[in-house]
């Protein structure tokens, strides 16, 4: 033994603070990683809860992040506007275009002081062309023809070639990084000569790629040369930069240092109505979009991709909080085994504080295992959520601001998890932990209102993706009183006048059944124009009606209904005689439209016969008044039916003759039915984005309340030998412990219903064409979900009911 | 050392006022070794806890080496009590996920105590009760005996002026009841001032000095 004067000297030297702390953590680190191992089933359910939480909510956090930071990277983001153009669109309504004439720019950058740079940018998307380079040819579709004072507004850094004025004199184009690359490979791409069709341009600039928060990308750029090159007239106007009739231009500029947004505007107004005074009368404004501004709202101002960035961002807040519940609720309900060592703890000298440090640290550690099962799991989900969402924003791990987004969540989910049990655990009194005397009867209170709102997220995420799948099953197998089925369309108008070469020559296929022709792609856009005139029209009424020119069998090929009058039977091509669809007329009020004389677009005629409704664009959109005119010549789009084994021949069969025409690009077609689906991409991709949701919400919170089963079947093996002993059968005890999981369920039902109610009618107007929420469907999927639950505490309870009690009595 | 003066402690239930402690007067000087006993319920635990701060009272004088505990706020009470006193329980109340090494060593852990002045002191305290070996395992790997042993070398470590304990040998066999007793001797000599909560007449004639504690009210001195 030591001597006994050691025992009364009192204290040695006290430690640095900075030893002090990592003699602290090594020591809670310790006991952290014991209790997990300690505790597997429980260190489980928390890492693999948290873990697929974190997962999610990261994948998504970091998307709603970059579309955020969408645009803000550039030098002067503040001071970037999009000019856009604000006009009467007839009954006292206004529109607004995201693009203007391009002569504004001009004008704009001799006359207005206000603005420091400006520059346009036309991007025809969607219209393929073929690059060629020697031999090779390079299909490109993401093509835009812009102006050195773009490079100054923005920041596409250029990485060869001028800086200053990255197109050159004469046609040239500037590439991304990875368009050189694939161009040229490793050879110096400046210089190097590229041909379009008939043209050939020089490369006289390389930049970098457009990062991913930048909505403008583009695979490459054309110099406005060209478009100036192509461009054949606008009536009167013979140049682009003299083109004041058509606003097919992006523009945007560069505000000075203080320069007024109000007075830019209004000078172009001026300028326009002195150029254009036809237009004049129409146009209100041209409004300055704020750069920050462009990608996330419409340019009316409303939200438009914000509203899905907003939707995915409190779906991530809710499945992070979710799996934090699961952690809170577990170490809760486990507190009651760790009251005696925070009694002694504190007996022999813990601070609160201290106390609060431990449980912090502990969470801590348990949170470090699960973001590292978070990065494994994201490695997996990722290609899934990519294919499911069709956003394939690349996330770069050396980016350090993607670091910290992720370390901003996960702080959150710490403080989120560790703050409750910290302060909970660490406020025991000493001698009632000691004595077992604390009753968490609280504890229980607050944990089973989490359930509950886990369970309220959960079912409605599940209940909301049962409506939206029933939703969208309902418009694609609505009947559209159109027949679509093996109908195929190809854009005729491309086929450099011989269009109708192509109707003639396959019109002799024997397995084309039948051919028309339109001036439009059904479910591809409809034109409409206003001025529709007829007798008895008020004259506030303006009456915007979507014009098809189609051939003699148009109804017959597909198989719509006359309603009233005749077909275009006889009458020959191009005579002024209109077939009106029911929602014309009913619009119109008119009691006997046939007969009647209209006048639209130039043409005075009479209407021949009235068409059921049938529908030609998504169902989103309420079917719009339709005046459809007999006009064969110059076929746009030629339709044909086909026997369906046989659509691949008349496929090759057009490929053949395309390439007669067009050797350089791909064939364009299209079967009907695929562009009828295609109208609902974005919402079959949310969906499934949202069954993903609902999949991950309703496992975790399953995870969950199989964690609380277990505790609580623990906790109370006692008791439930005390009452097998008596004399209870298993199905009764298991029920007996069921029964206080499944009555949070049912609360959570109860108050998900009115919010799914509430939310989907909102949701559901967004369709012109919709199904009704059926109470059948709130209460079979109830039921699926109190199952779902029932299972996972079964698990448990079961096990438990069944146990020998002659066991679980002994270990008392 | 300290001073107890007409200490009252009560609970409340329904009409009753129901006391624990009634003007219980006590005096402890410096070295002394006292034995409270007294039957099942008569208010040792109580008395103890109160003089160890881990429990307050309802009314009356409590000194502490010259501090008024009583006046004190929560957080100068704990300090006081996590420098000058040491606790050991009847049930030994380890850590059981702590190793015996880091039972003894957590007090100085909250104490701040630099990394290897605590190696040397728990180093020390292993060697004093011969328990060097057992150092790595975990409580519920030990007796009784060793577990008290360790209960007590956690006590002391922080080198505290007064050990209190209640029934330390409660759930010991008489031979290591003897061994404690006979340590609690070897303290007291070197200077820790010692109360103990004791049922056996044994026990209490190591002390020196018995308080009889009846219905909450000290008998005699
Ligand atoms: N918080 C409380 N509320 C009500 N009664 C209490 C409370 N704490 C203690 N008591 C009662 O006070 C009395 C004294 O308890 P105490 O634990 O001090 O007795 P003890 O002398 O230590 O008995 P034992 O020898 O059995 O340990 C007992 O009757 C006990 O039931
Ligand atoms: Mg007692």
């Amino acid at each position: 033994m030591s001597s006994g004067s050691s025992l009364r000297c009192r204290k040695g030297g006290e430690a640095t603070p900075l030893t002090k702390i990592t003699v602290m953590l090594r020591s809670y680190f310790k006991i952290a990683i014991r209790n997990i191992f300690k505790n597997r089933t429980y260190s489980f359910i928390n890492i693999a809860g948290l873990g697929l939480g974190l997962a999610t909510g990261f994948i998504m956090l970091l998307w709603v992040n970059n579309e955020y930071s969408m645009n803000r990277y550039h030098k002067h983001s503040d001071r970037i506007y999009q000019v856009n153009a604000k006009f009467k669109s007839g009954n006292g309504e206004t529109q607004v275009w995201e693009t203007t004439p391009a002569p504004i720019a001009l004008f704009a950058r001799q006359n207005i002081s206000d603005i420091e740079q400006i520059a346009r940018l036309r991007s025809p998307f969607g219209l393929k062309q073929a690059v060629k380079i020697d031999n090779k040819i390079f299909i490109e579709d993401k093509i835009g023809y812009t102006e050195n004072e773009l490079f100054k507004i923005f920041d596409f850094p250029v990485i060869a070639g001028n800086p200053k004025e990255p197109f050159a004199k004469g046609l040239s184009v500037v590439l991304p990084e990875s368009t050189a690359k694939k161009y040229f490979g490793e050879d110096d791409p400046v210089g190097k000569v590229l041909s379009f069709r008939d043209t050939t341009v020089v490369v006289s600039a390389v930049i970098k790629d457009f990062p991913a928060n930048s909505s403008l990308q583009y695979s490459l750029l054309v110099s406005l040369d060209m478009a100036k090159l192509k461009f054949r007239g606008n009536g009167n106007w013979k140049t682009v930069d003299q083109d004041w009739g058509n606003y097919d231009y992006s523009t945007y500029c560069l505000l000075k240092k203080g320069g007024n947004i109000q007075n830019a505007s209004t000078a172009m107004l001026a300028e326009l109505k002195k150029a254009n005074p036809q237009a004049a009368g129409d146009m209100l404004d041209f409004p300055f979009r704020p750069l920050k501004d462009v990608y996330l709202y419409k340019a009316d101002g409303t939200k438009g991709r914000l509203i899905m960035v907003e939707i995915f961002f409190l779906v991530a807040i809710f499945v992070l909080l979710i799996a934090s519940i699961n952690y809170i609720n577990l170490v809760t309900a486990r507190s009651t085994q760790r009251i005696k060592e925070i009694g002694i703890r504190k007996i022999i000298g813990a601070a609160k504080r201290q106390l609060c440090r431990q449980f912090f640290i502990e969470t801590g550690v348990l949170l470090a295992l699960a973001t590292v099962t978070a990065f494994l799991l994201m490695n997996l989900l990722m290609p899934v959520y990519q294919q499911v969402s069709g956003n394939t924003t690349a996330y770069d791990f050396a980016n350090w601001q993607l670091w910290k987004v992720l370390g901003a969540i996960v702080a959150v989910v710490w403080l989120l998890t560790g703050l409750y049990p910290a302060l909970l655990l660490s406020s025991f009194r000493p001698i009632e932990s000691l004595k077992g005397k604390i009753f968490l009867s609280s504890t229980g209170f607050i944990r089973k209102s989490l359930v509950v709102l886990q369970f309220v997220v959960s079912i409605t995420l599940v209940l909301g993706t049962v409506f939206i799948h029933r939703q969208l099953s309902y418009i694609q197998n609505k009947d559209l009183n159109i027949n679509t089925s093996n109908v195929i369309v190809f854009p005729t108008w491309k086929m450099k006048g011989k269009g109708n070469d192509f109707k003639n020559e396959i019109q002799r296929l024997s397995y084309v059944q039948d051919i028309t022709v339109a001036d439009m792609s059904l479910f591809d856009g409809a034109n409409s124009s206003g001025g529709l005139d007829w007798e008895g029209k008020a004259t506030n009424e303006n009456i915007t009606a979507v014009h098809m020119d189609v051939d003699k069998n148009f109804m017959q090929f597909f198989h719509t209904d006359l309603k009233e009058g005749t077909d275009f039977g006889t009458i020959s091509s191009g005579s002024p005689n209109f077939i009106l669809n029911e929602t014309a007329v009913r619009k119109m009020a008119l009691q006997k439209p046939i007969g009647e004389t209209i006048r639209f677009r130039g043409d005075t005629g009479i209407i021949i016969g009235v068409v059921k409704d049938f529908h030609f664009e998504s169902l989103k959109k309420e079917i719009r008044p339709t005046v459809i005119k007999y006009n064969a010549e110059a076929p746009e789009f030629v339709y044909a039916r086909v026997e369906q084994r046989k659509a691949q021949q008349l496929i090759n069969f057009t490929e053949k003759f395309w390439k007669q025409i067009e050797p350089a690009l791909p064939l364009e077609y299209a079967f009907l039915d695929d562009e009828l689906a295609r109208q609902y991409d974005k919402e079959t991709r949310a969906s499934h984005l949202f069954d993903a949701f609902a999949v991950i919400t309703m496992f975790i919170s399953c995870l969950g309340l199989f964690g609380l089963a277990t505790y609580s079947a623990e906790r109370r093996v006692k008791e439930i030998g005390i009452r097998k002993v008596l004399g209870a059968g298993t199905t009764r005890l298991a029920s007996l412990l069921s029964r206080e999981f499944i009555i949070l369920v049912v609360i959570a039902i109860v108050i998900a219903i009115p919010i799914v109610w509430i939310g989907m009618t909102r949701l559901l107007n967004y369709f012109a064409y919709r199904i009704s929420l059926q109470w059948w469907v709130f209460l079979a999927t109830s039921v699926v979900a109190v199952s779902i639950a029932v299972i996972t505490v079964s698990f448990q309870t079961i096990r438990a009911a069944v146990a020998n009690p002659v066991k679980s009595l002994r270990t008392e | 050392m300290l001073e107890l003066k007409g200490i009252y402690k009560w609970v409340n239930s329904g009409n009753n006022r129901l006391f624990l402690l009634k003007d219980v007067d006590l005096s402890v000087q410096p070295g002394e070794f006292i034995s409270i006993m007294g039957p099942s319920g008569s208010g040792k635990s109580t008395l103890l806890n109160v003089i160890g701060m881990l429990d307050t009272f309802d009314q009356g004088e409590f000194t502490f080496l010259h501090e008024p505990v009583h006046k004190l706020k929560e957080k100068q009470r704990s300090s006081l009590y996590k420098q000058y006193i040491g606790f050991v329980f009847q049930a030994y109340h380890l850590i059981d996920e702590l190793t015996v090494y880091e039972n003894i060593e957590t007090p100085l852990i909250y104490q701040d105590i630099k990394s290897s002045e605590r190696k040397a002191m728990v180093a020390d305290m292993l060697d004093r009760f011969q328990i060097v070996g057992k150092k790595d395992l975990f409580p519920t790997q030990l007796s009784g005996g060793q577990q008290q042993l360790v209960g007590i070398a956690r006590a002391l470590i922080a080198k505290p002026r007064l050990l209190l304990a209640d029934e330390p040998t409660g759930n010991l066999n008489s031979k290591q009841g003897e061994e404690i007793m006979g340590l609690f001797k070897e303290l007291n000599k070197e200077g820790v001032t010692i109360i103990q909560v004791t049922h056996s007449e044994k026990n209490a004639g190591y002390g020196s000095r018995i308080i009889n504690l009846l219905d909450g009210m000290i008998q005699n001195n």
